[in-house]
């Protein structure tokens, strides 16, 4: 009796001590953004008692190197970051969405599981082969159509429009599919066309997972860094057009870590925590529309 | 019906545009595998392309070597000596090893325009065509030799070695021809244009962005310095002969189409050289392959782990909100973050320096929520049945966790495990301030190491042969398929 | 009575193998009230969705047979989009879109052509009063159709239906998710639009079809599942002094 009671003892033992460590474990993710966020704050909050927020963010010059009267201003980068985001969510919308919607109103058979393939592949790609295959084809290709090098901000955004694809039509056909059939059918008994109905009554009831997976793209556009290093040209100068060569945030960063030093390293702690915040902002607008919708279909 | 016209505009181009994206892929895929493979080069060169098969002698190299053909040029300073090492001739890192069959050396001494006192030097090694086929020794010692070029009398058939092609006509023109005419220069002319300018189809310098002056086809090295606009083809010999007694004259470069494979089994299997500029990528794959298995050991335990808490312990409130909050953002963070935050804390404030440990914790944390948020999912469809079953048998809730649910969520798991690896396989960024770019396999958890995605990013950021690039591009997406495969397996076995 | 709009002639439907209504055969009058009875999977809905050619929407559907709207082969003569038009439909379960209200209403006519703001605010003016729903609604057009009750939004349904003048109002179990006083308004509803529109309706409240119904149809299930009418005749002769056994013992059992 004693050996089962001494046994039973041993078993509550293990009972509380693991659920201890599983609770540590769920803890690790939210550390682990605890950790980054203070890390990069820590590094990054010195640079601004030697340089002022508003010609870090605002200065088109970037000078860290220079002996006299260095220069920390990154807008030149905050402008070609979110020129080439905007530029890559316009080319990449019509053709995700396109496809969204073939997924979920037309496709059914070979083709749309092809399709389905095709994304997951997509999204399977490392960004250091989109880099590879920017250089060899789309870097050409814009020096071809547009002029000017090839080396672009214009060619950062058409990998990153490739890139995000995924993002936009998984998000996108989520929504659309849990638009109730109910209203199409409404829609076609009344002598709508199919394009009527969807354009009409599909994509406007669809418009909150469509926009949440805009910015979810947005937010993964605007981290990604290798690609757009290879082929946006990487000029600190700040870029007039899209066929320019450009400097985004995160090609800043990856470019001057390798041998900054002292405020020119802090700088880039600073950009980086700059970006950080991008990114925290645009998924607090997912959660907030998420639950928007949320609650909207309850109502 | 004008409404029925744009219900099947509309209709066609959501169609179209959804094709498109296979078309992306499918672009993105067969160009990797094409350029994977094969490598085209246009390379500039002094000969045309047309081979000399009328030479009396016959030249070998080393398979390894990848040489199989020479220009008269380039050949000319390897016997001189002044090229000595392979990597200029076929980017391989090999020094040259010369074999010359003393009996050529007077005609070699002539054709070549070198004193026979060169070809004579003691790091030549001399050998007798007519025995050589049964010189076991030397033949080894041949094959051994990586950057071995052997040149035998005409005829001479040697096995398991490359047969080297070599070329020695050149365009030799008028000194006009190649003068400079407004702003514009005769540039370099291809294939095609050689043939069409042999064959007089061009009636004028002009149109091949020369200057103004016609084209005249003469037979004579003496026609050519005197006559305006002339061309001749002529061997290399006679053409270096010409110029050394200070002949008025010019040569026309010549792009060579070189088509060769890219991606072989040698550089597959053999060790990196010179800090990956050179040689295979072996120690690379192996260093990935570490990488991706101590990444997943890792964050596996951690991820379920948490995933278990959160199915099975925790509560619905504040506690799982914040830790489903700190996943989503986890998630989100942008892979240069991740790579920043390694440098600050693992290689700087544990002090592991750039190494293997420090990418791999870098990375576990990077690809934790793909595993949670997946294994979570499995776990919560294991029927709750069957863990009122267990617990009704009197099992605790652990070991219910233990016996029950991570056998029944394991496939979920798996799923997730594999989108991790896939995910881990292909990063870059979040290594680049980590992990080091040691091209050795890493012999312990400290070592400097690279992996291949970053592999590919150095060789194009440190100005790499593409094709090296491309080569090792084609490995990494075949991981990232084949990973990609499996993860579909599994699920298709639901 | 000899103003025919539909007529049926010898319809069998498939869904893929299986064969759901057989051999229907079946005339509707102008201007009436029309009530398709029967027992559950008996195919009157089917049958209902067959009149607008709702059943395309599945394309595992055939048909074979012929369906005549004004004496025009609905399936070949005519426009598939003026057919629905002109057949309009109002379903089970509300569906307004997610949108004001004005413009659930005002989406039909806009489908069509481009409106004055003012014309087609008379448009919705007109279609919400006929469907009683104007005085509730007129000074909240542009809120949300989704605030609305389930009772108001199936009348914003009809009023959504009206508002492209159709023919025919297809009404699909229209009051089996409502409470009773939104049913009786929509019954009455019914009766008053009657003599604009020809309605036909498919319920299961056999109450419902003897209070509004001018003619019944009465369907039922064979052994192998398929649908058939057995037989269709005004409505007061139907439920007191049907011809045939079986529909008595449907009406009688239904009635306890």
């Amino acid at each position: 009796m004693t050996t089962i009671k001494n046994n039973n003892n041993k078993r509550r033992v293990i009972e509380q001590s693991s659920r201890a460590i599983l609770l540590l474990c769920a803890l690790v993710s939210i550390a682990a953004v605890i950790a980054i966020t203070l890390y990069i704050i820590n590094q990054g909050i010195p640079f601004f008692s030697k340089v002022s927020l508003k010609e870090f963010l605002f200065s088109f010059n970037w000078e860290p190197s220079a002996k006299e009267n260095p220069s920390y201003g990154i807008g030149a980068f905050i402008l070609a970051s979110f020129e080439v985001v905007i530029l890559a969510i316009v080319i990449a919308l019509p053709i995700g969405l396109s496809t969204a919607i073939f997924l979920s109103e037309f496709a059914k058979g070979k083709l749309s599981v092809v399709i389905k393939n095709t994304i997951e592949l997509l999204a399977g790609i490392p960004s250091i082969i989109y880099g590879l295959f920017g250089i060899a084809i789309i870097v050409p290709a814009v020096r071809n159509t547009f002029g000017g090098n090839g080396y672009s901000l214009l060619s950062a955004s058409i990998i990153l429009s490739i890139m995000i694809l995924p993002t936009i039509i998984n998000i996108s056909e989520v929504s659309i599919k849990s638009v109730p059939d109910s209203l199409r059918q409404a829609s076609i008994a009344m002598g709508a066309t199919k394009w009527q109905t969807i354009y009409k009554v599909v994509i406007p009831s669809a418009v909150n997972g469509i926009v949440a997976s805009i910015i979810l793209a947005l937010g993964r556009a605007i981290g990604e860094t290798t690609a757009v290093l290879l082929v946006g040209g990487n000029s600190a100068v700040f870029a007039k057009t899209p066929i320019d060569m450009g400097r985004t945030l995160t090609m800043n960063i990856i470019t001057d870590m390798s041998y900054a030093e002292g405020t020119h390293l802090s700088a880039l702690f600073a950009t980086a925590m700059l970006l950080f915040l991008f990114i925290l902002f645009l998924n607090f607008i997912v959660v907030y529309i998420s639950s928007k919708s949320r609650l909207g279909q309850s109502e | 019906m004008n409404r029925k016209n744009t219900n099947k505009i509309a209709l066609t181009l959501i169609q179209g545009l959804s094709i498109l994206t296979i078309l992306i892929l499918a672009l993105i895929l067969s160009y990797l595998v094409y350029r994977g493979l094969r490598s085209n080069n246009l390379n500039e060169r002094q000969v045309i392309d047309e081979v000399n098969l009328t030479l009396p002698f016959d030249v070998y190299s080393n398979k390894y070597s990848k040489v199989e053909e020479l220009d008269y040029f380039t050949f000319k300073k390897i016997v001189e000596g002044k090229i000595y090492s392979l990597r200029r001739v076929t980017s391989v890192n090999r020094d040259i090893k010369l074999y010359i069959d003393p009996s050529l050396i007077d005609y070699l001494s002539n054709y070549f325009l070198v004193d026979e006192s060169d070809l004579l030097d003691s790091s030549i090694t001399q050998f007798d065509s007519t025995t050589i086929a049964d010189d076991k020794t030397l033949l080894n010692d041949i094959k051994e030799n990586e950057g071995a070029i052997v040149i035998t009398t005409a005829n001479t058939k040697l096995k398991g070695l490359n047969k080297v092609e070599v070329s020695d006509n050149v365009l030799v023109v008028n000194s006009k021809v190649t003068e400079l005419y407004g702003n514009k220069r005769i540039g370099n002319l291809d294939e095609e244009e050689v043939e069409k300018l042999l064959d007089g189809q061009y009636k004028s310098w002009g149109e091949l962005d020369g200057p103004p002056v016609d084209v005249h086809l003469v037979d004579s090295l003496d026609k050519v310095e005197s006559v305006d606009g002339a061309i001749m083809v002529v061997d290399a010999t006679s053409y270096q002969r010409a110029v050394d007694s200070q002949a008025n004259i010019d040569l026309l470069k010549v792009f060579h189409k070189v088509s060769k494979r890219n991606l072989t089994w040698d550089y597959l299997v053999s060790q990196s050289e010179d800090e990956g500029k050179y040689g295979g990528i072996s120690s690379i794959i192996i260093n990935t392959l570490i990488m991706v298995l101590l990444t997943v050991l890792i964050a596996t335990p951690v991820s379920v782990a948490g995933a278990i808490y959160l199915v099975e312990y925790a509560k619905k409130g504040r506690v799982s909100t914040i830790i489903k909050t700190g996943i989503d953002l986890l998630a989100a963070v942008p892979s240069i973050i991740f790579g920043l935050f390694g440098l600050l804390v693992f290689v700087q404030f544990f002090n592991f320096g750039f190494s293997m440990i420090s990418g791999v914790l870098t990375l576990s944390l990077m690809i934790l929520p793909t595993i949670l948020r997946t294994s979570e999912e499995a776990i919560r469809s294991v029927s709750p049945a069957l863990k009122e079953a267990s617990r009704g048998l009197g099992a605790t809730k652990i070991e219910t966790i233990i016996k029950i649910v991570i056998p029944g969520a394991s496939r979920g798991i798996t799923t997730g495990i594999i989108l991790a690896i896939g995910r881990a396989l292909g990063e870059t960024a979040a290594l680049i301030f980590t992990i080091g770019s040691s091209t050795s396999i890493a012999s312990n958890l400290k070592s400097s190491s690279r992996v291949l995605a970053q592999h590919i990013y150095l060789i194009i950021t440190e100005g790499g042969s593409i094709d090296e690039a491309f080569a090792s591009a084609l490995v990494l997406i075949v991981l990232v398929l084949i990973i990609n495969s499996i993860t579909k397996i599994i699920m298709r076995r639901k | 009575m000899n103003d025919s709009l539909f007529k049926v002639t010898d319809l069998d439907l498939w869904y893929g193998d299986h064969q759901a209504l057989n051999k229907i055969n079946m005339e509707i009058q102008k201007n009436t009230i029309n009530a398709f009875i029967g027992p559950s999977g008996c195919g009157k809905s089917t049958f209902l969705r067959v009149l607008d050619r709702m059943n395309d929407l599945i394309d595992s559907v055939t048909i074979e047979g012929e369906v005549l709207f004004e004496g025009k082969n609905i399936y070949n003569d005519m426009d598939i989009l003026e057919l629905r038009r002109r057949v309009g439909m109002v379903f089970q379960k509300p569906n307004p879109f997610p949108m004001s209200i004005f413009d659930n209403v005002a989406y039909g006519p806009k489908l069509y052509k481009k409106y004055k703001k003012s014309d087609l605010y008379d448009k919705v003016e007109s279609a919400l009063k006929q469907a009683a729903l104007w005085d509730e609604v007129k000074d909240r057009l542009n809120s949300s159709a989704l605030g609305l009750s389930g009772g108001q939004q199936q009348r914003l349904c009809l009023a959504r239906t009206l508002a492209v003048n159709p023919d025919v109002v297809l009404m699909d179990e229209p009051t089996s998710a409502l409470d009773p006083i939104s049913t009786a308004k929509i019954e009455e509803l019914m009766i008053e639009i009657k003599k604009d529109y020809t309605i036909i309706i498919v319920t299961h409240n056999m109450q419902q079809a003897s209070r509004v119904s001018d003619v019944t149809s009465f369907f039922l299930i064979d052994d192998q599942r398929r649908g058939y009418l057995v037989e269709s005749g005004e409505t007061g002769e139907i439920f007191l002094n049907p011809k045939d056994k079986r529909t008595e013992d449907y009406i009688s059992g239904k009635f306890g």
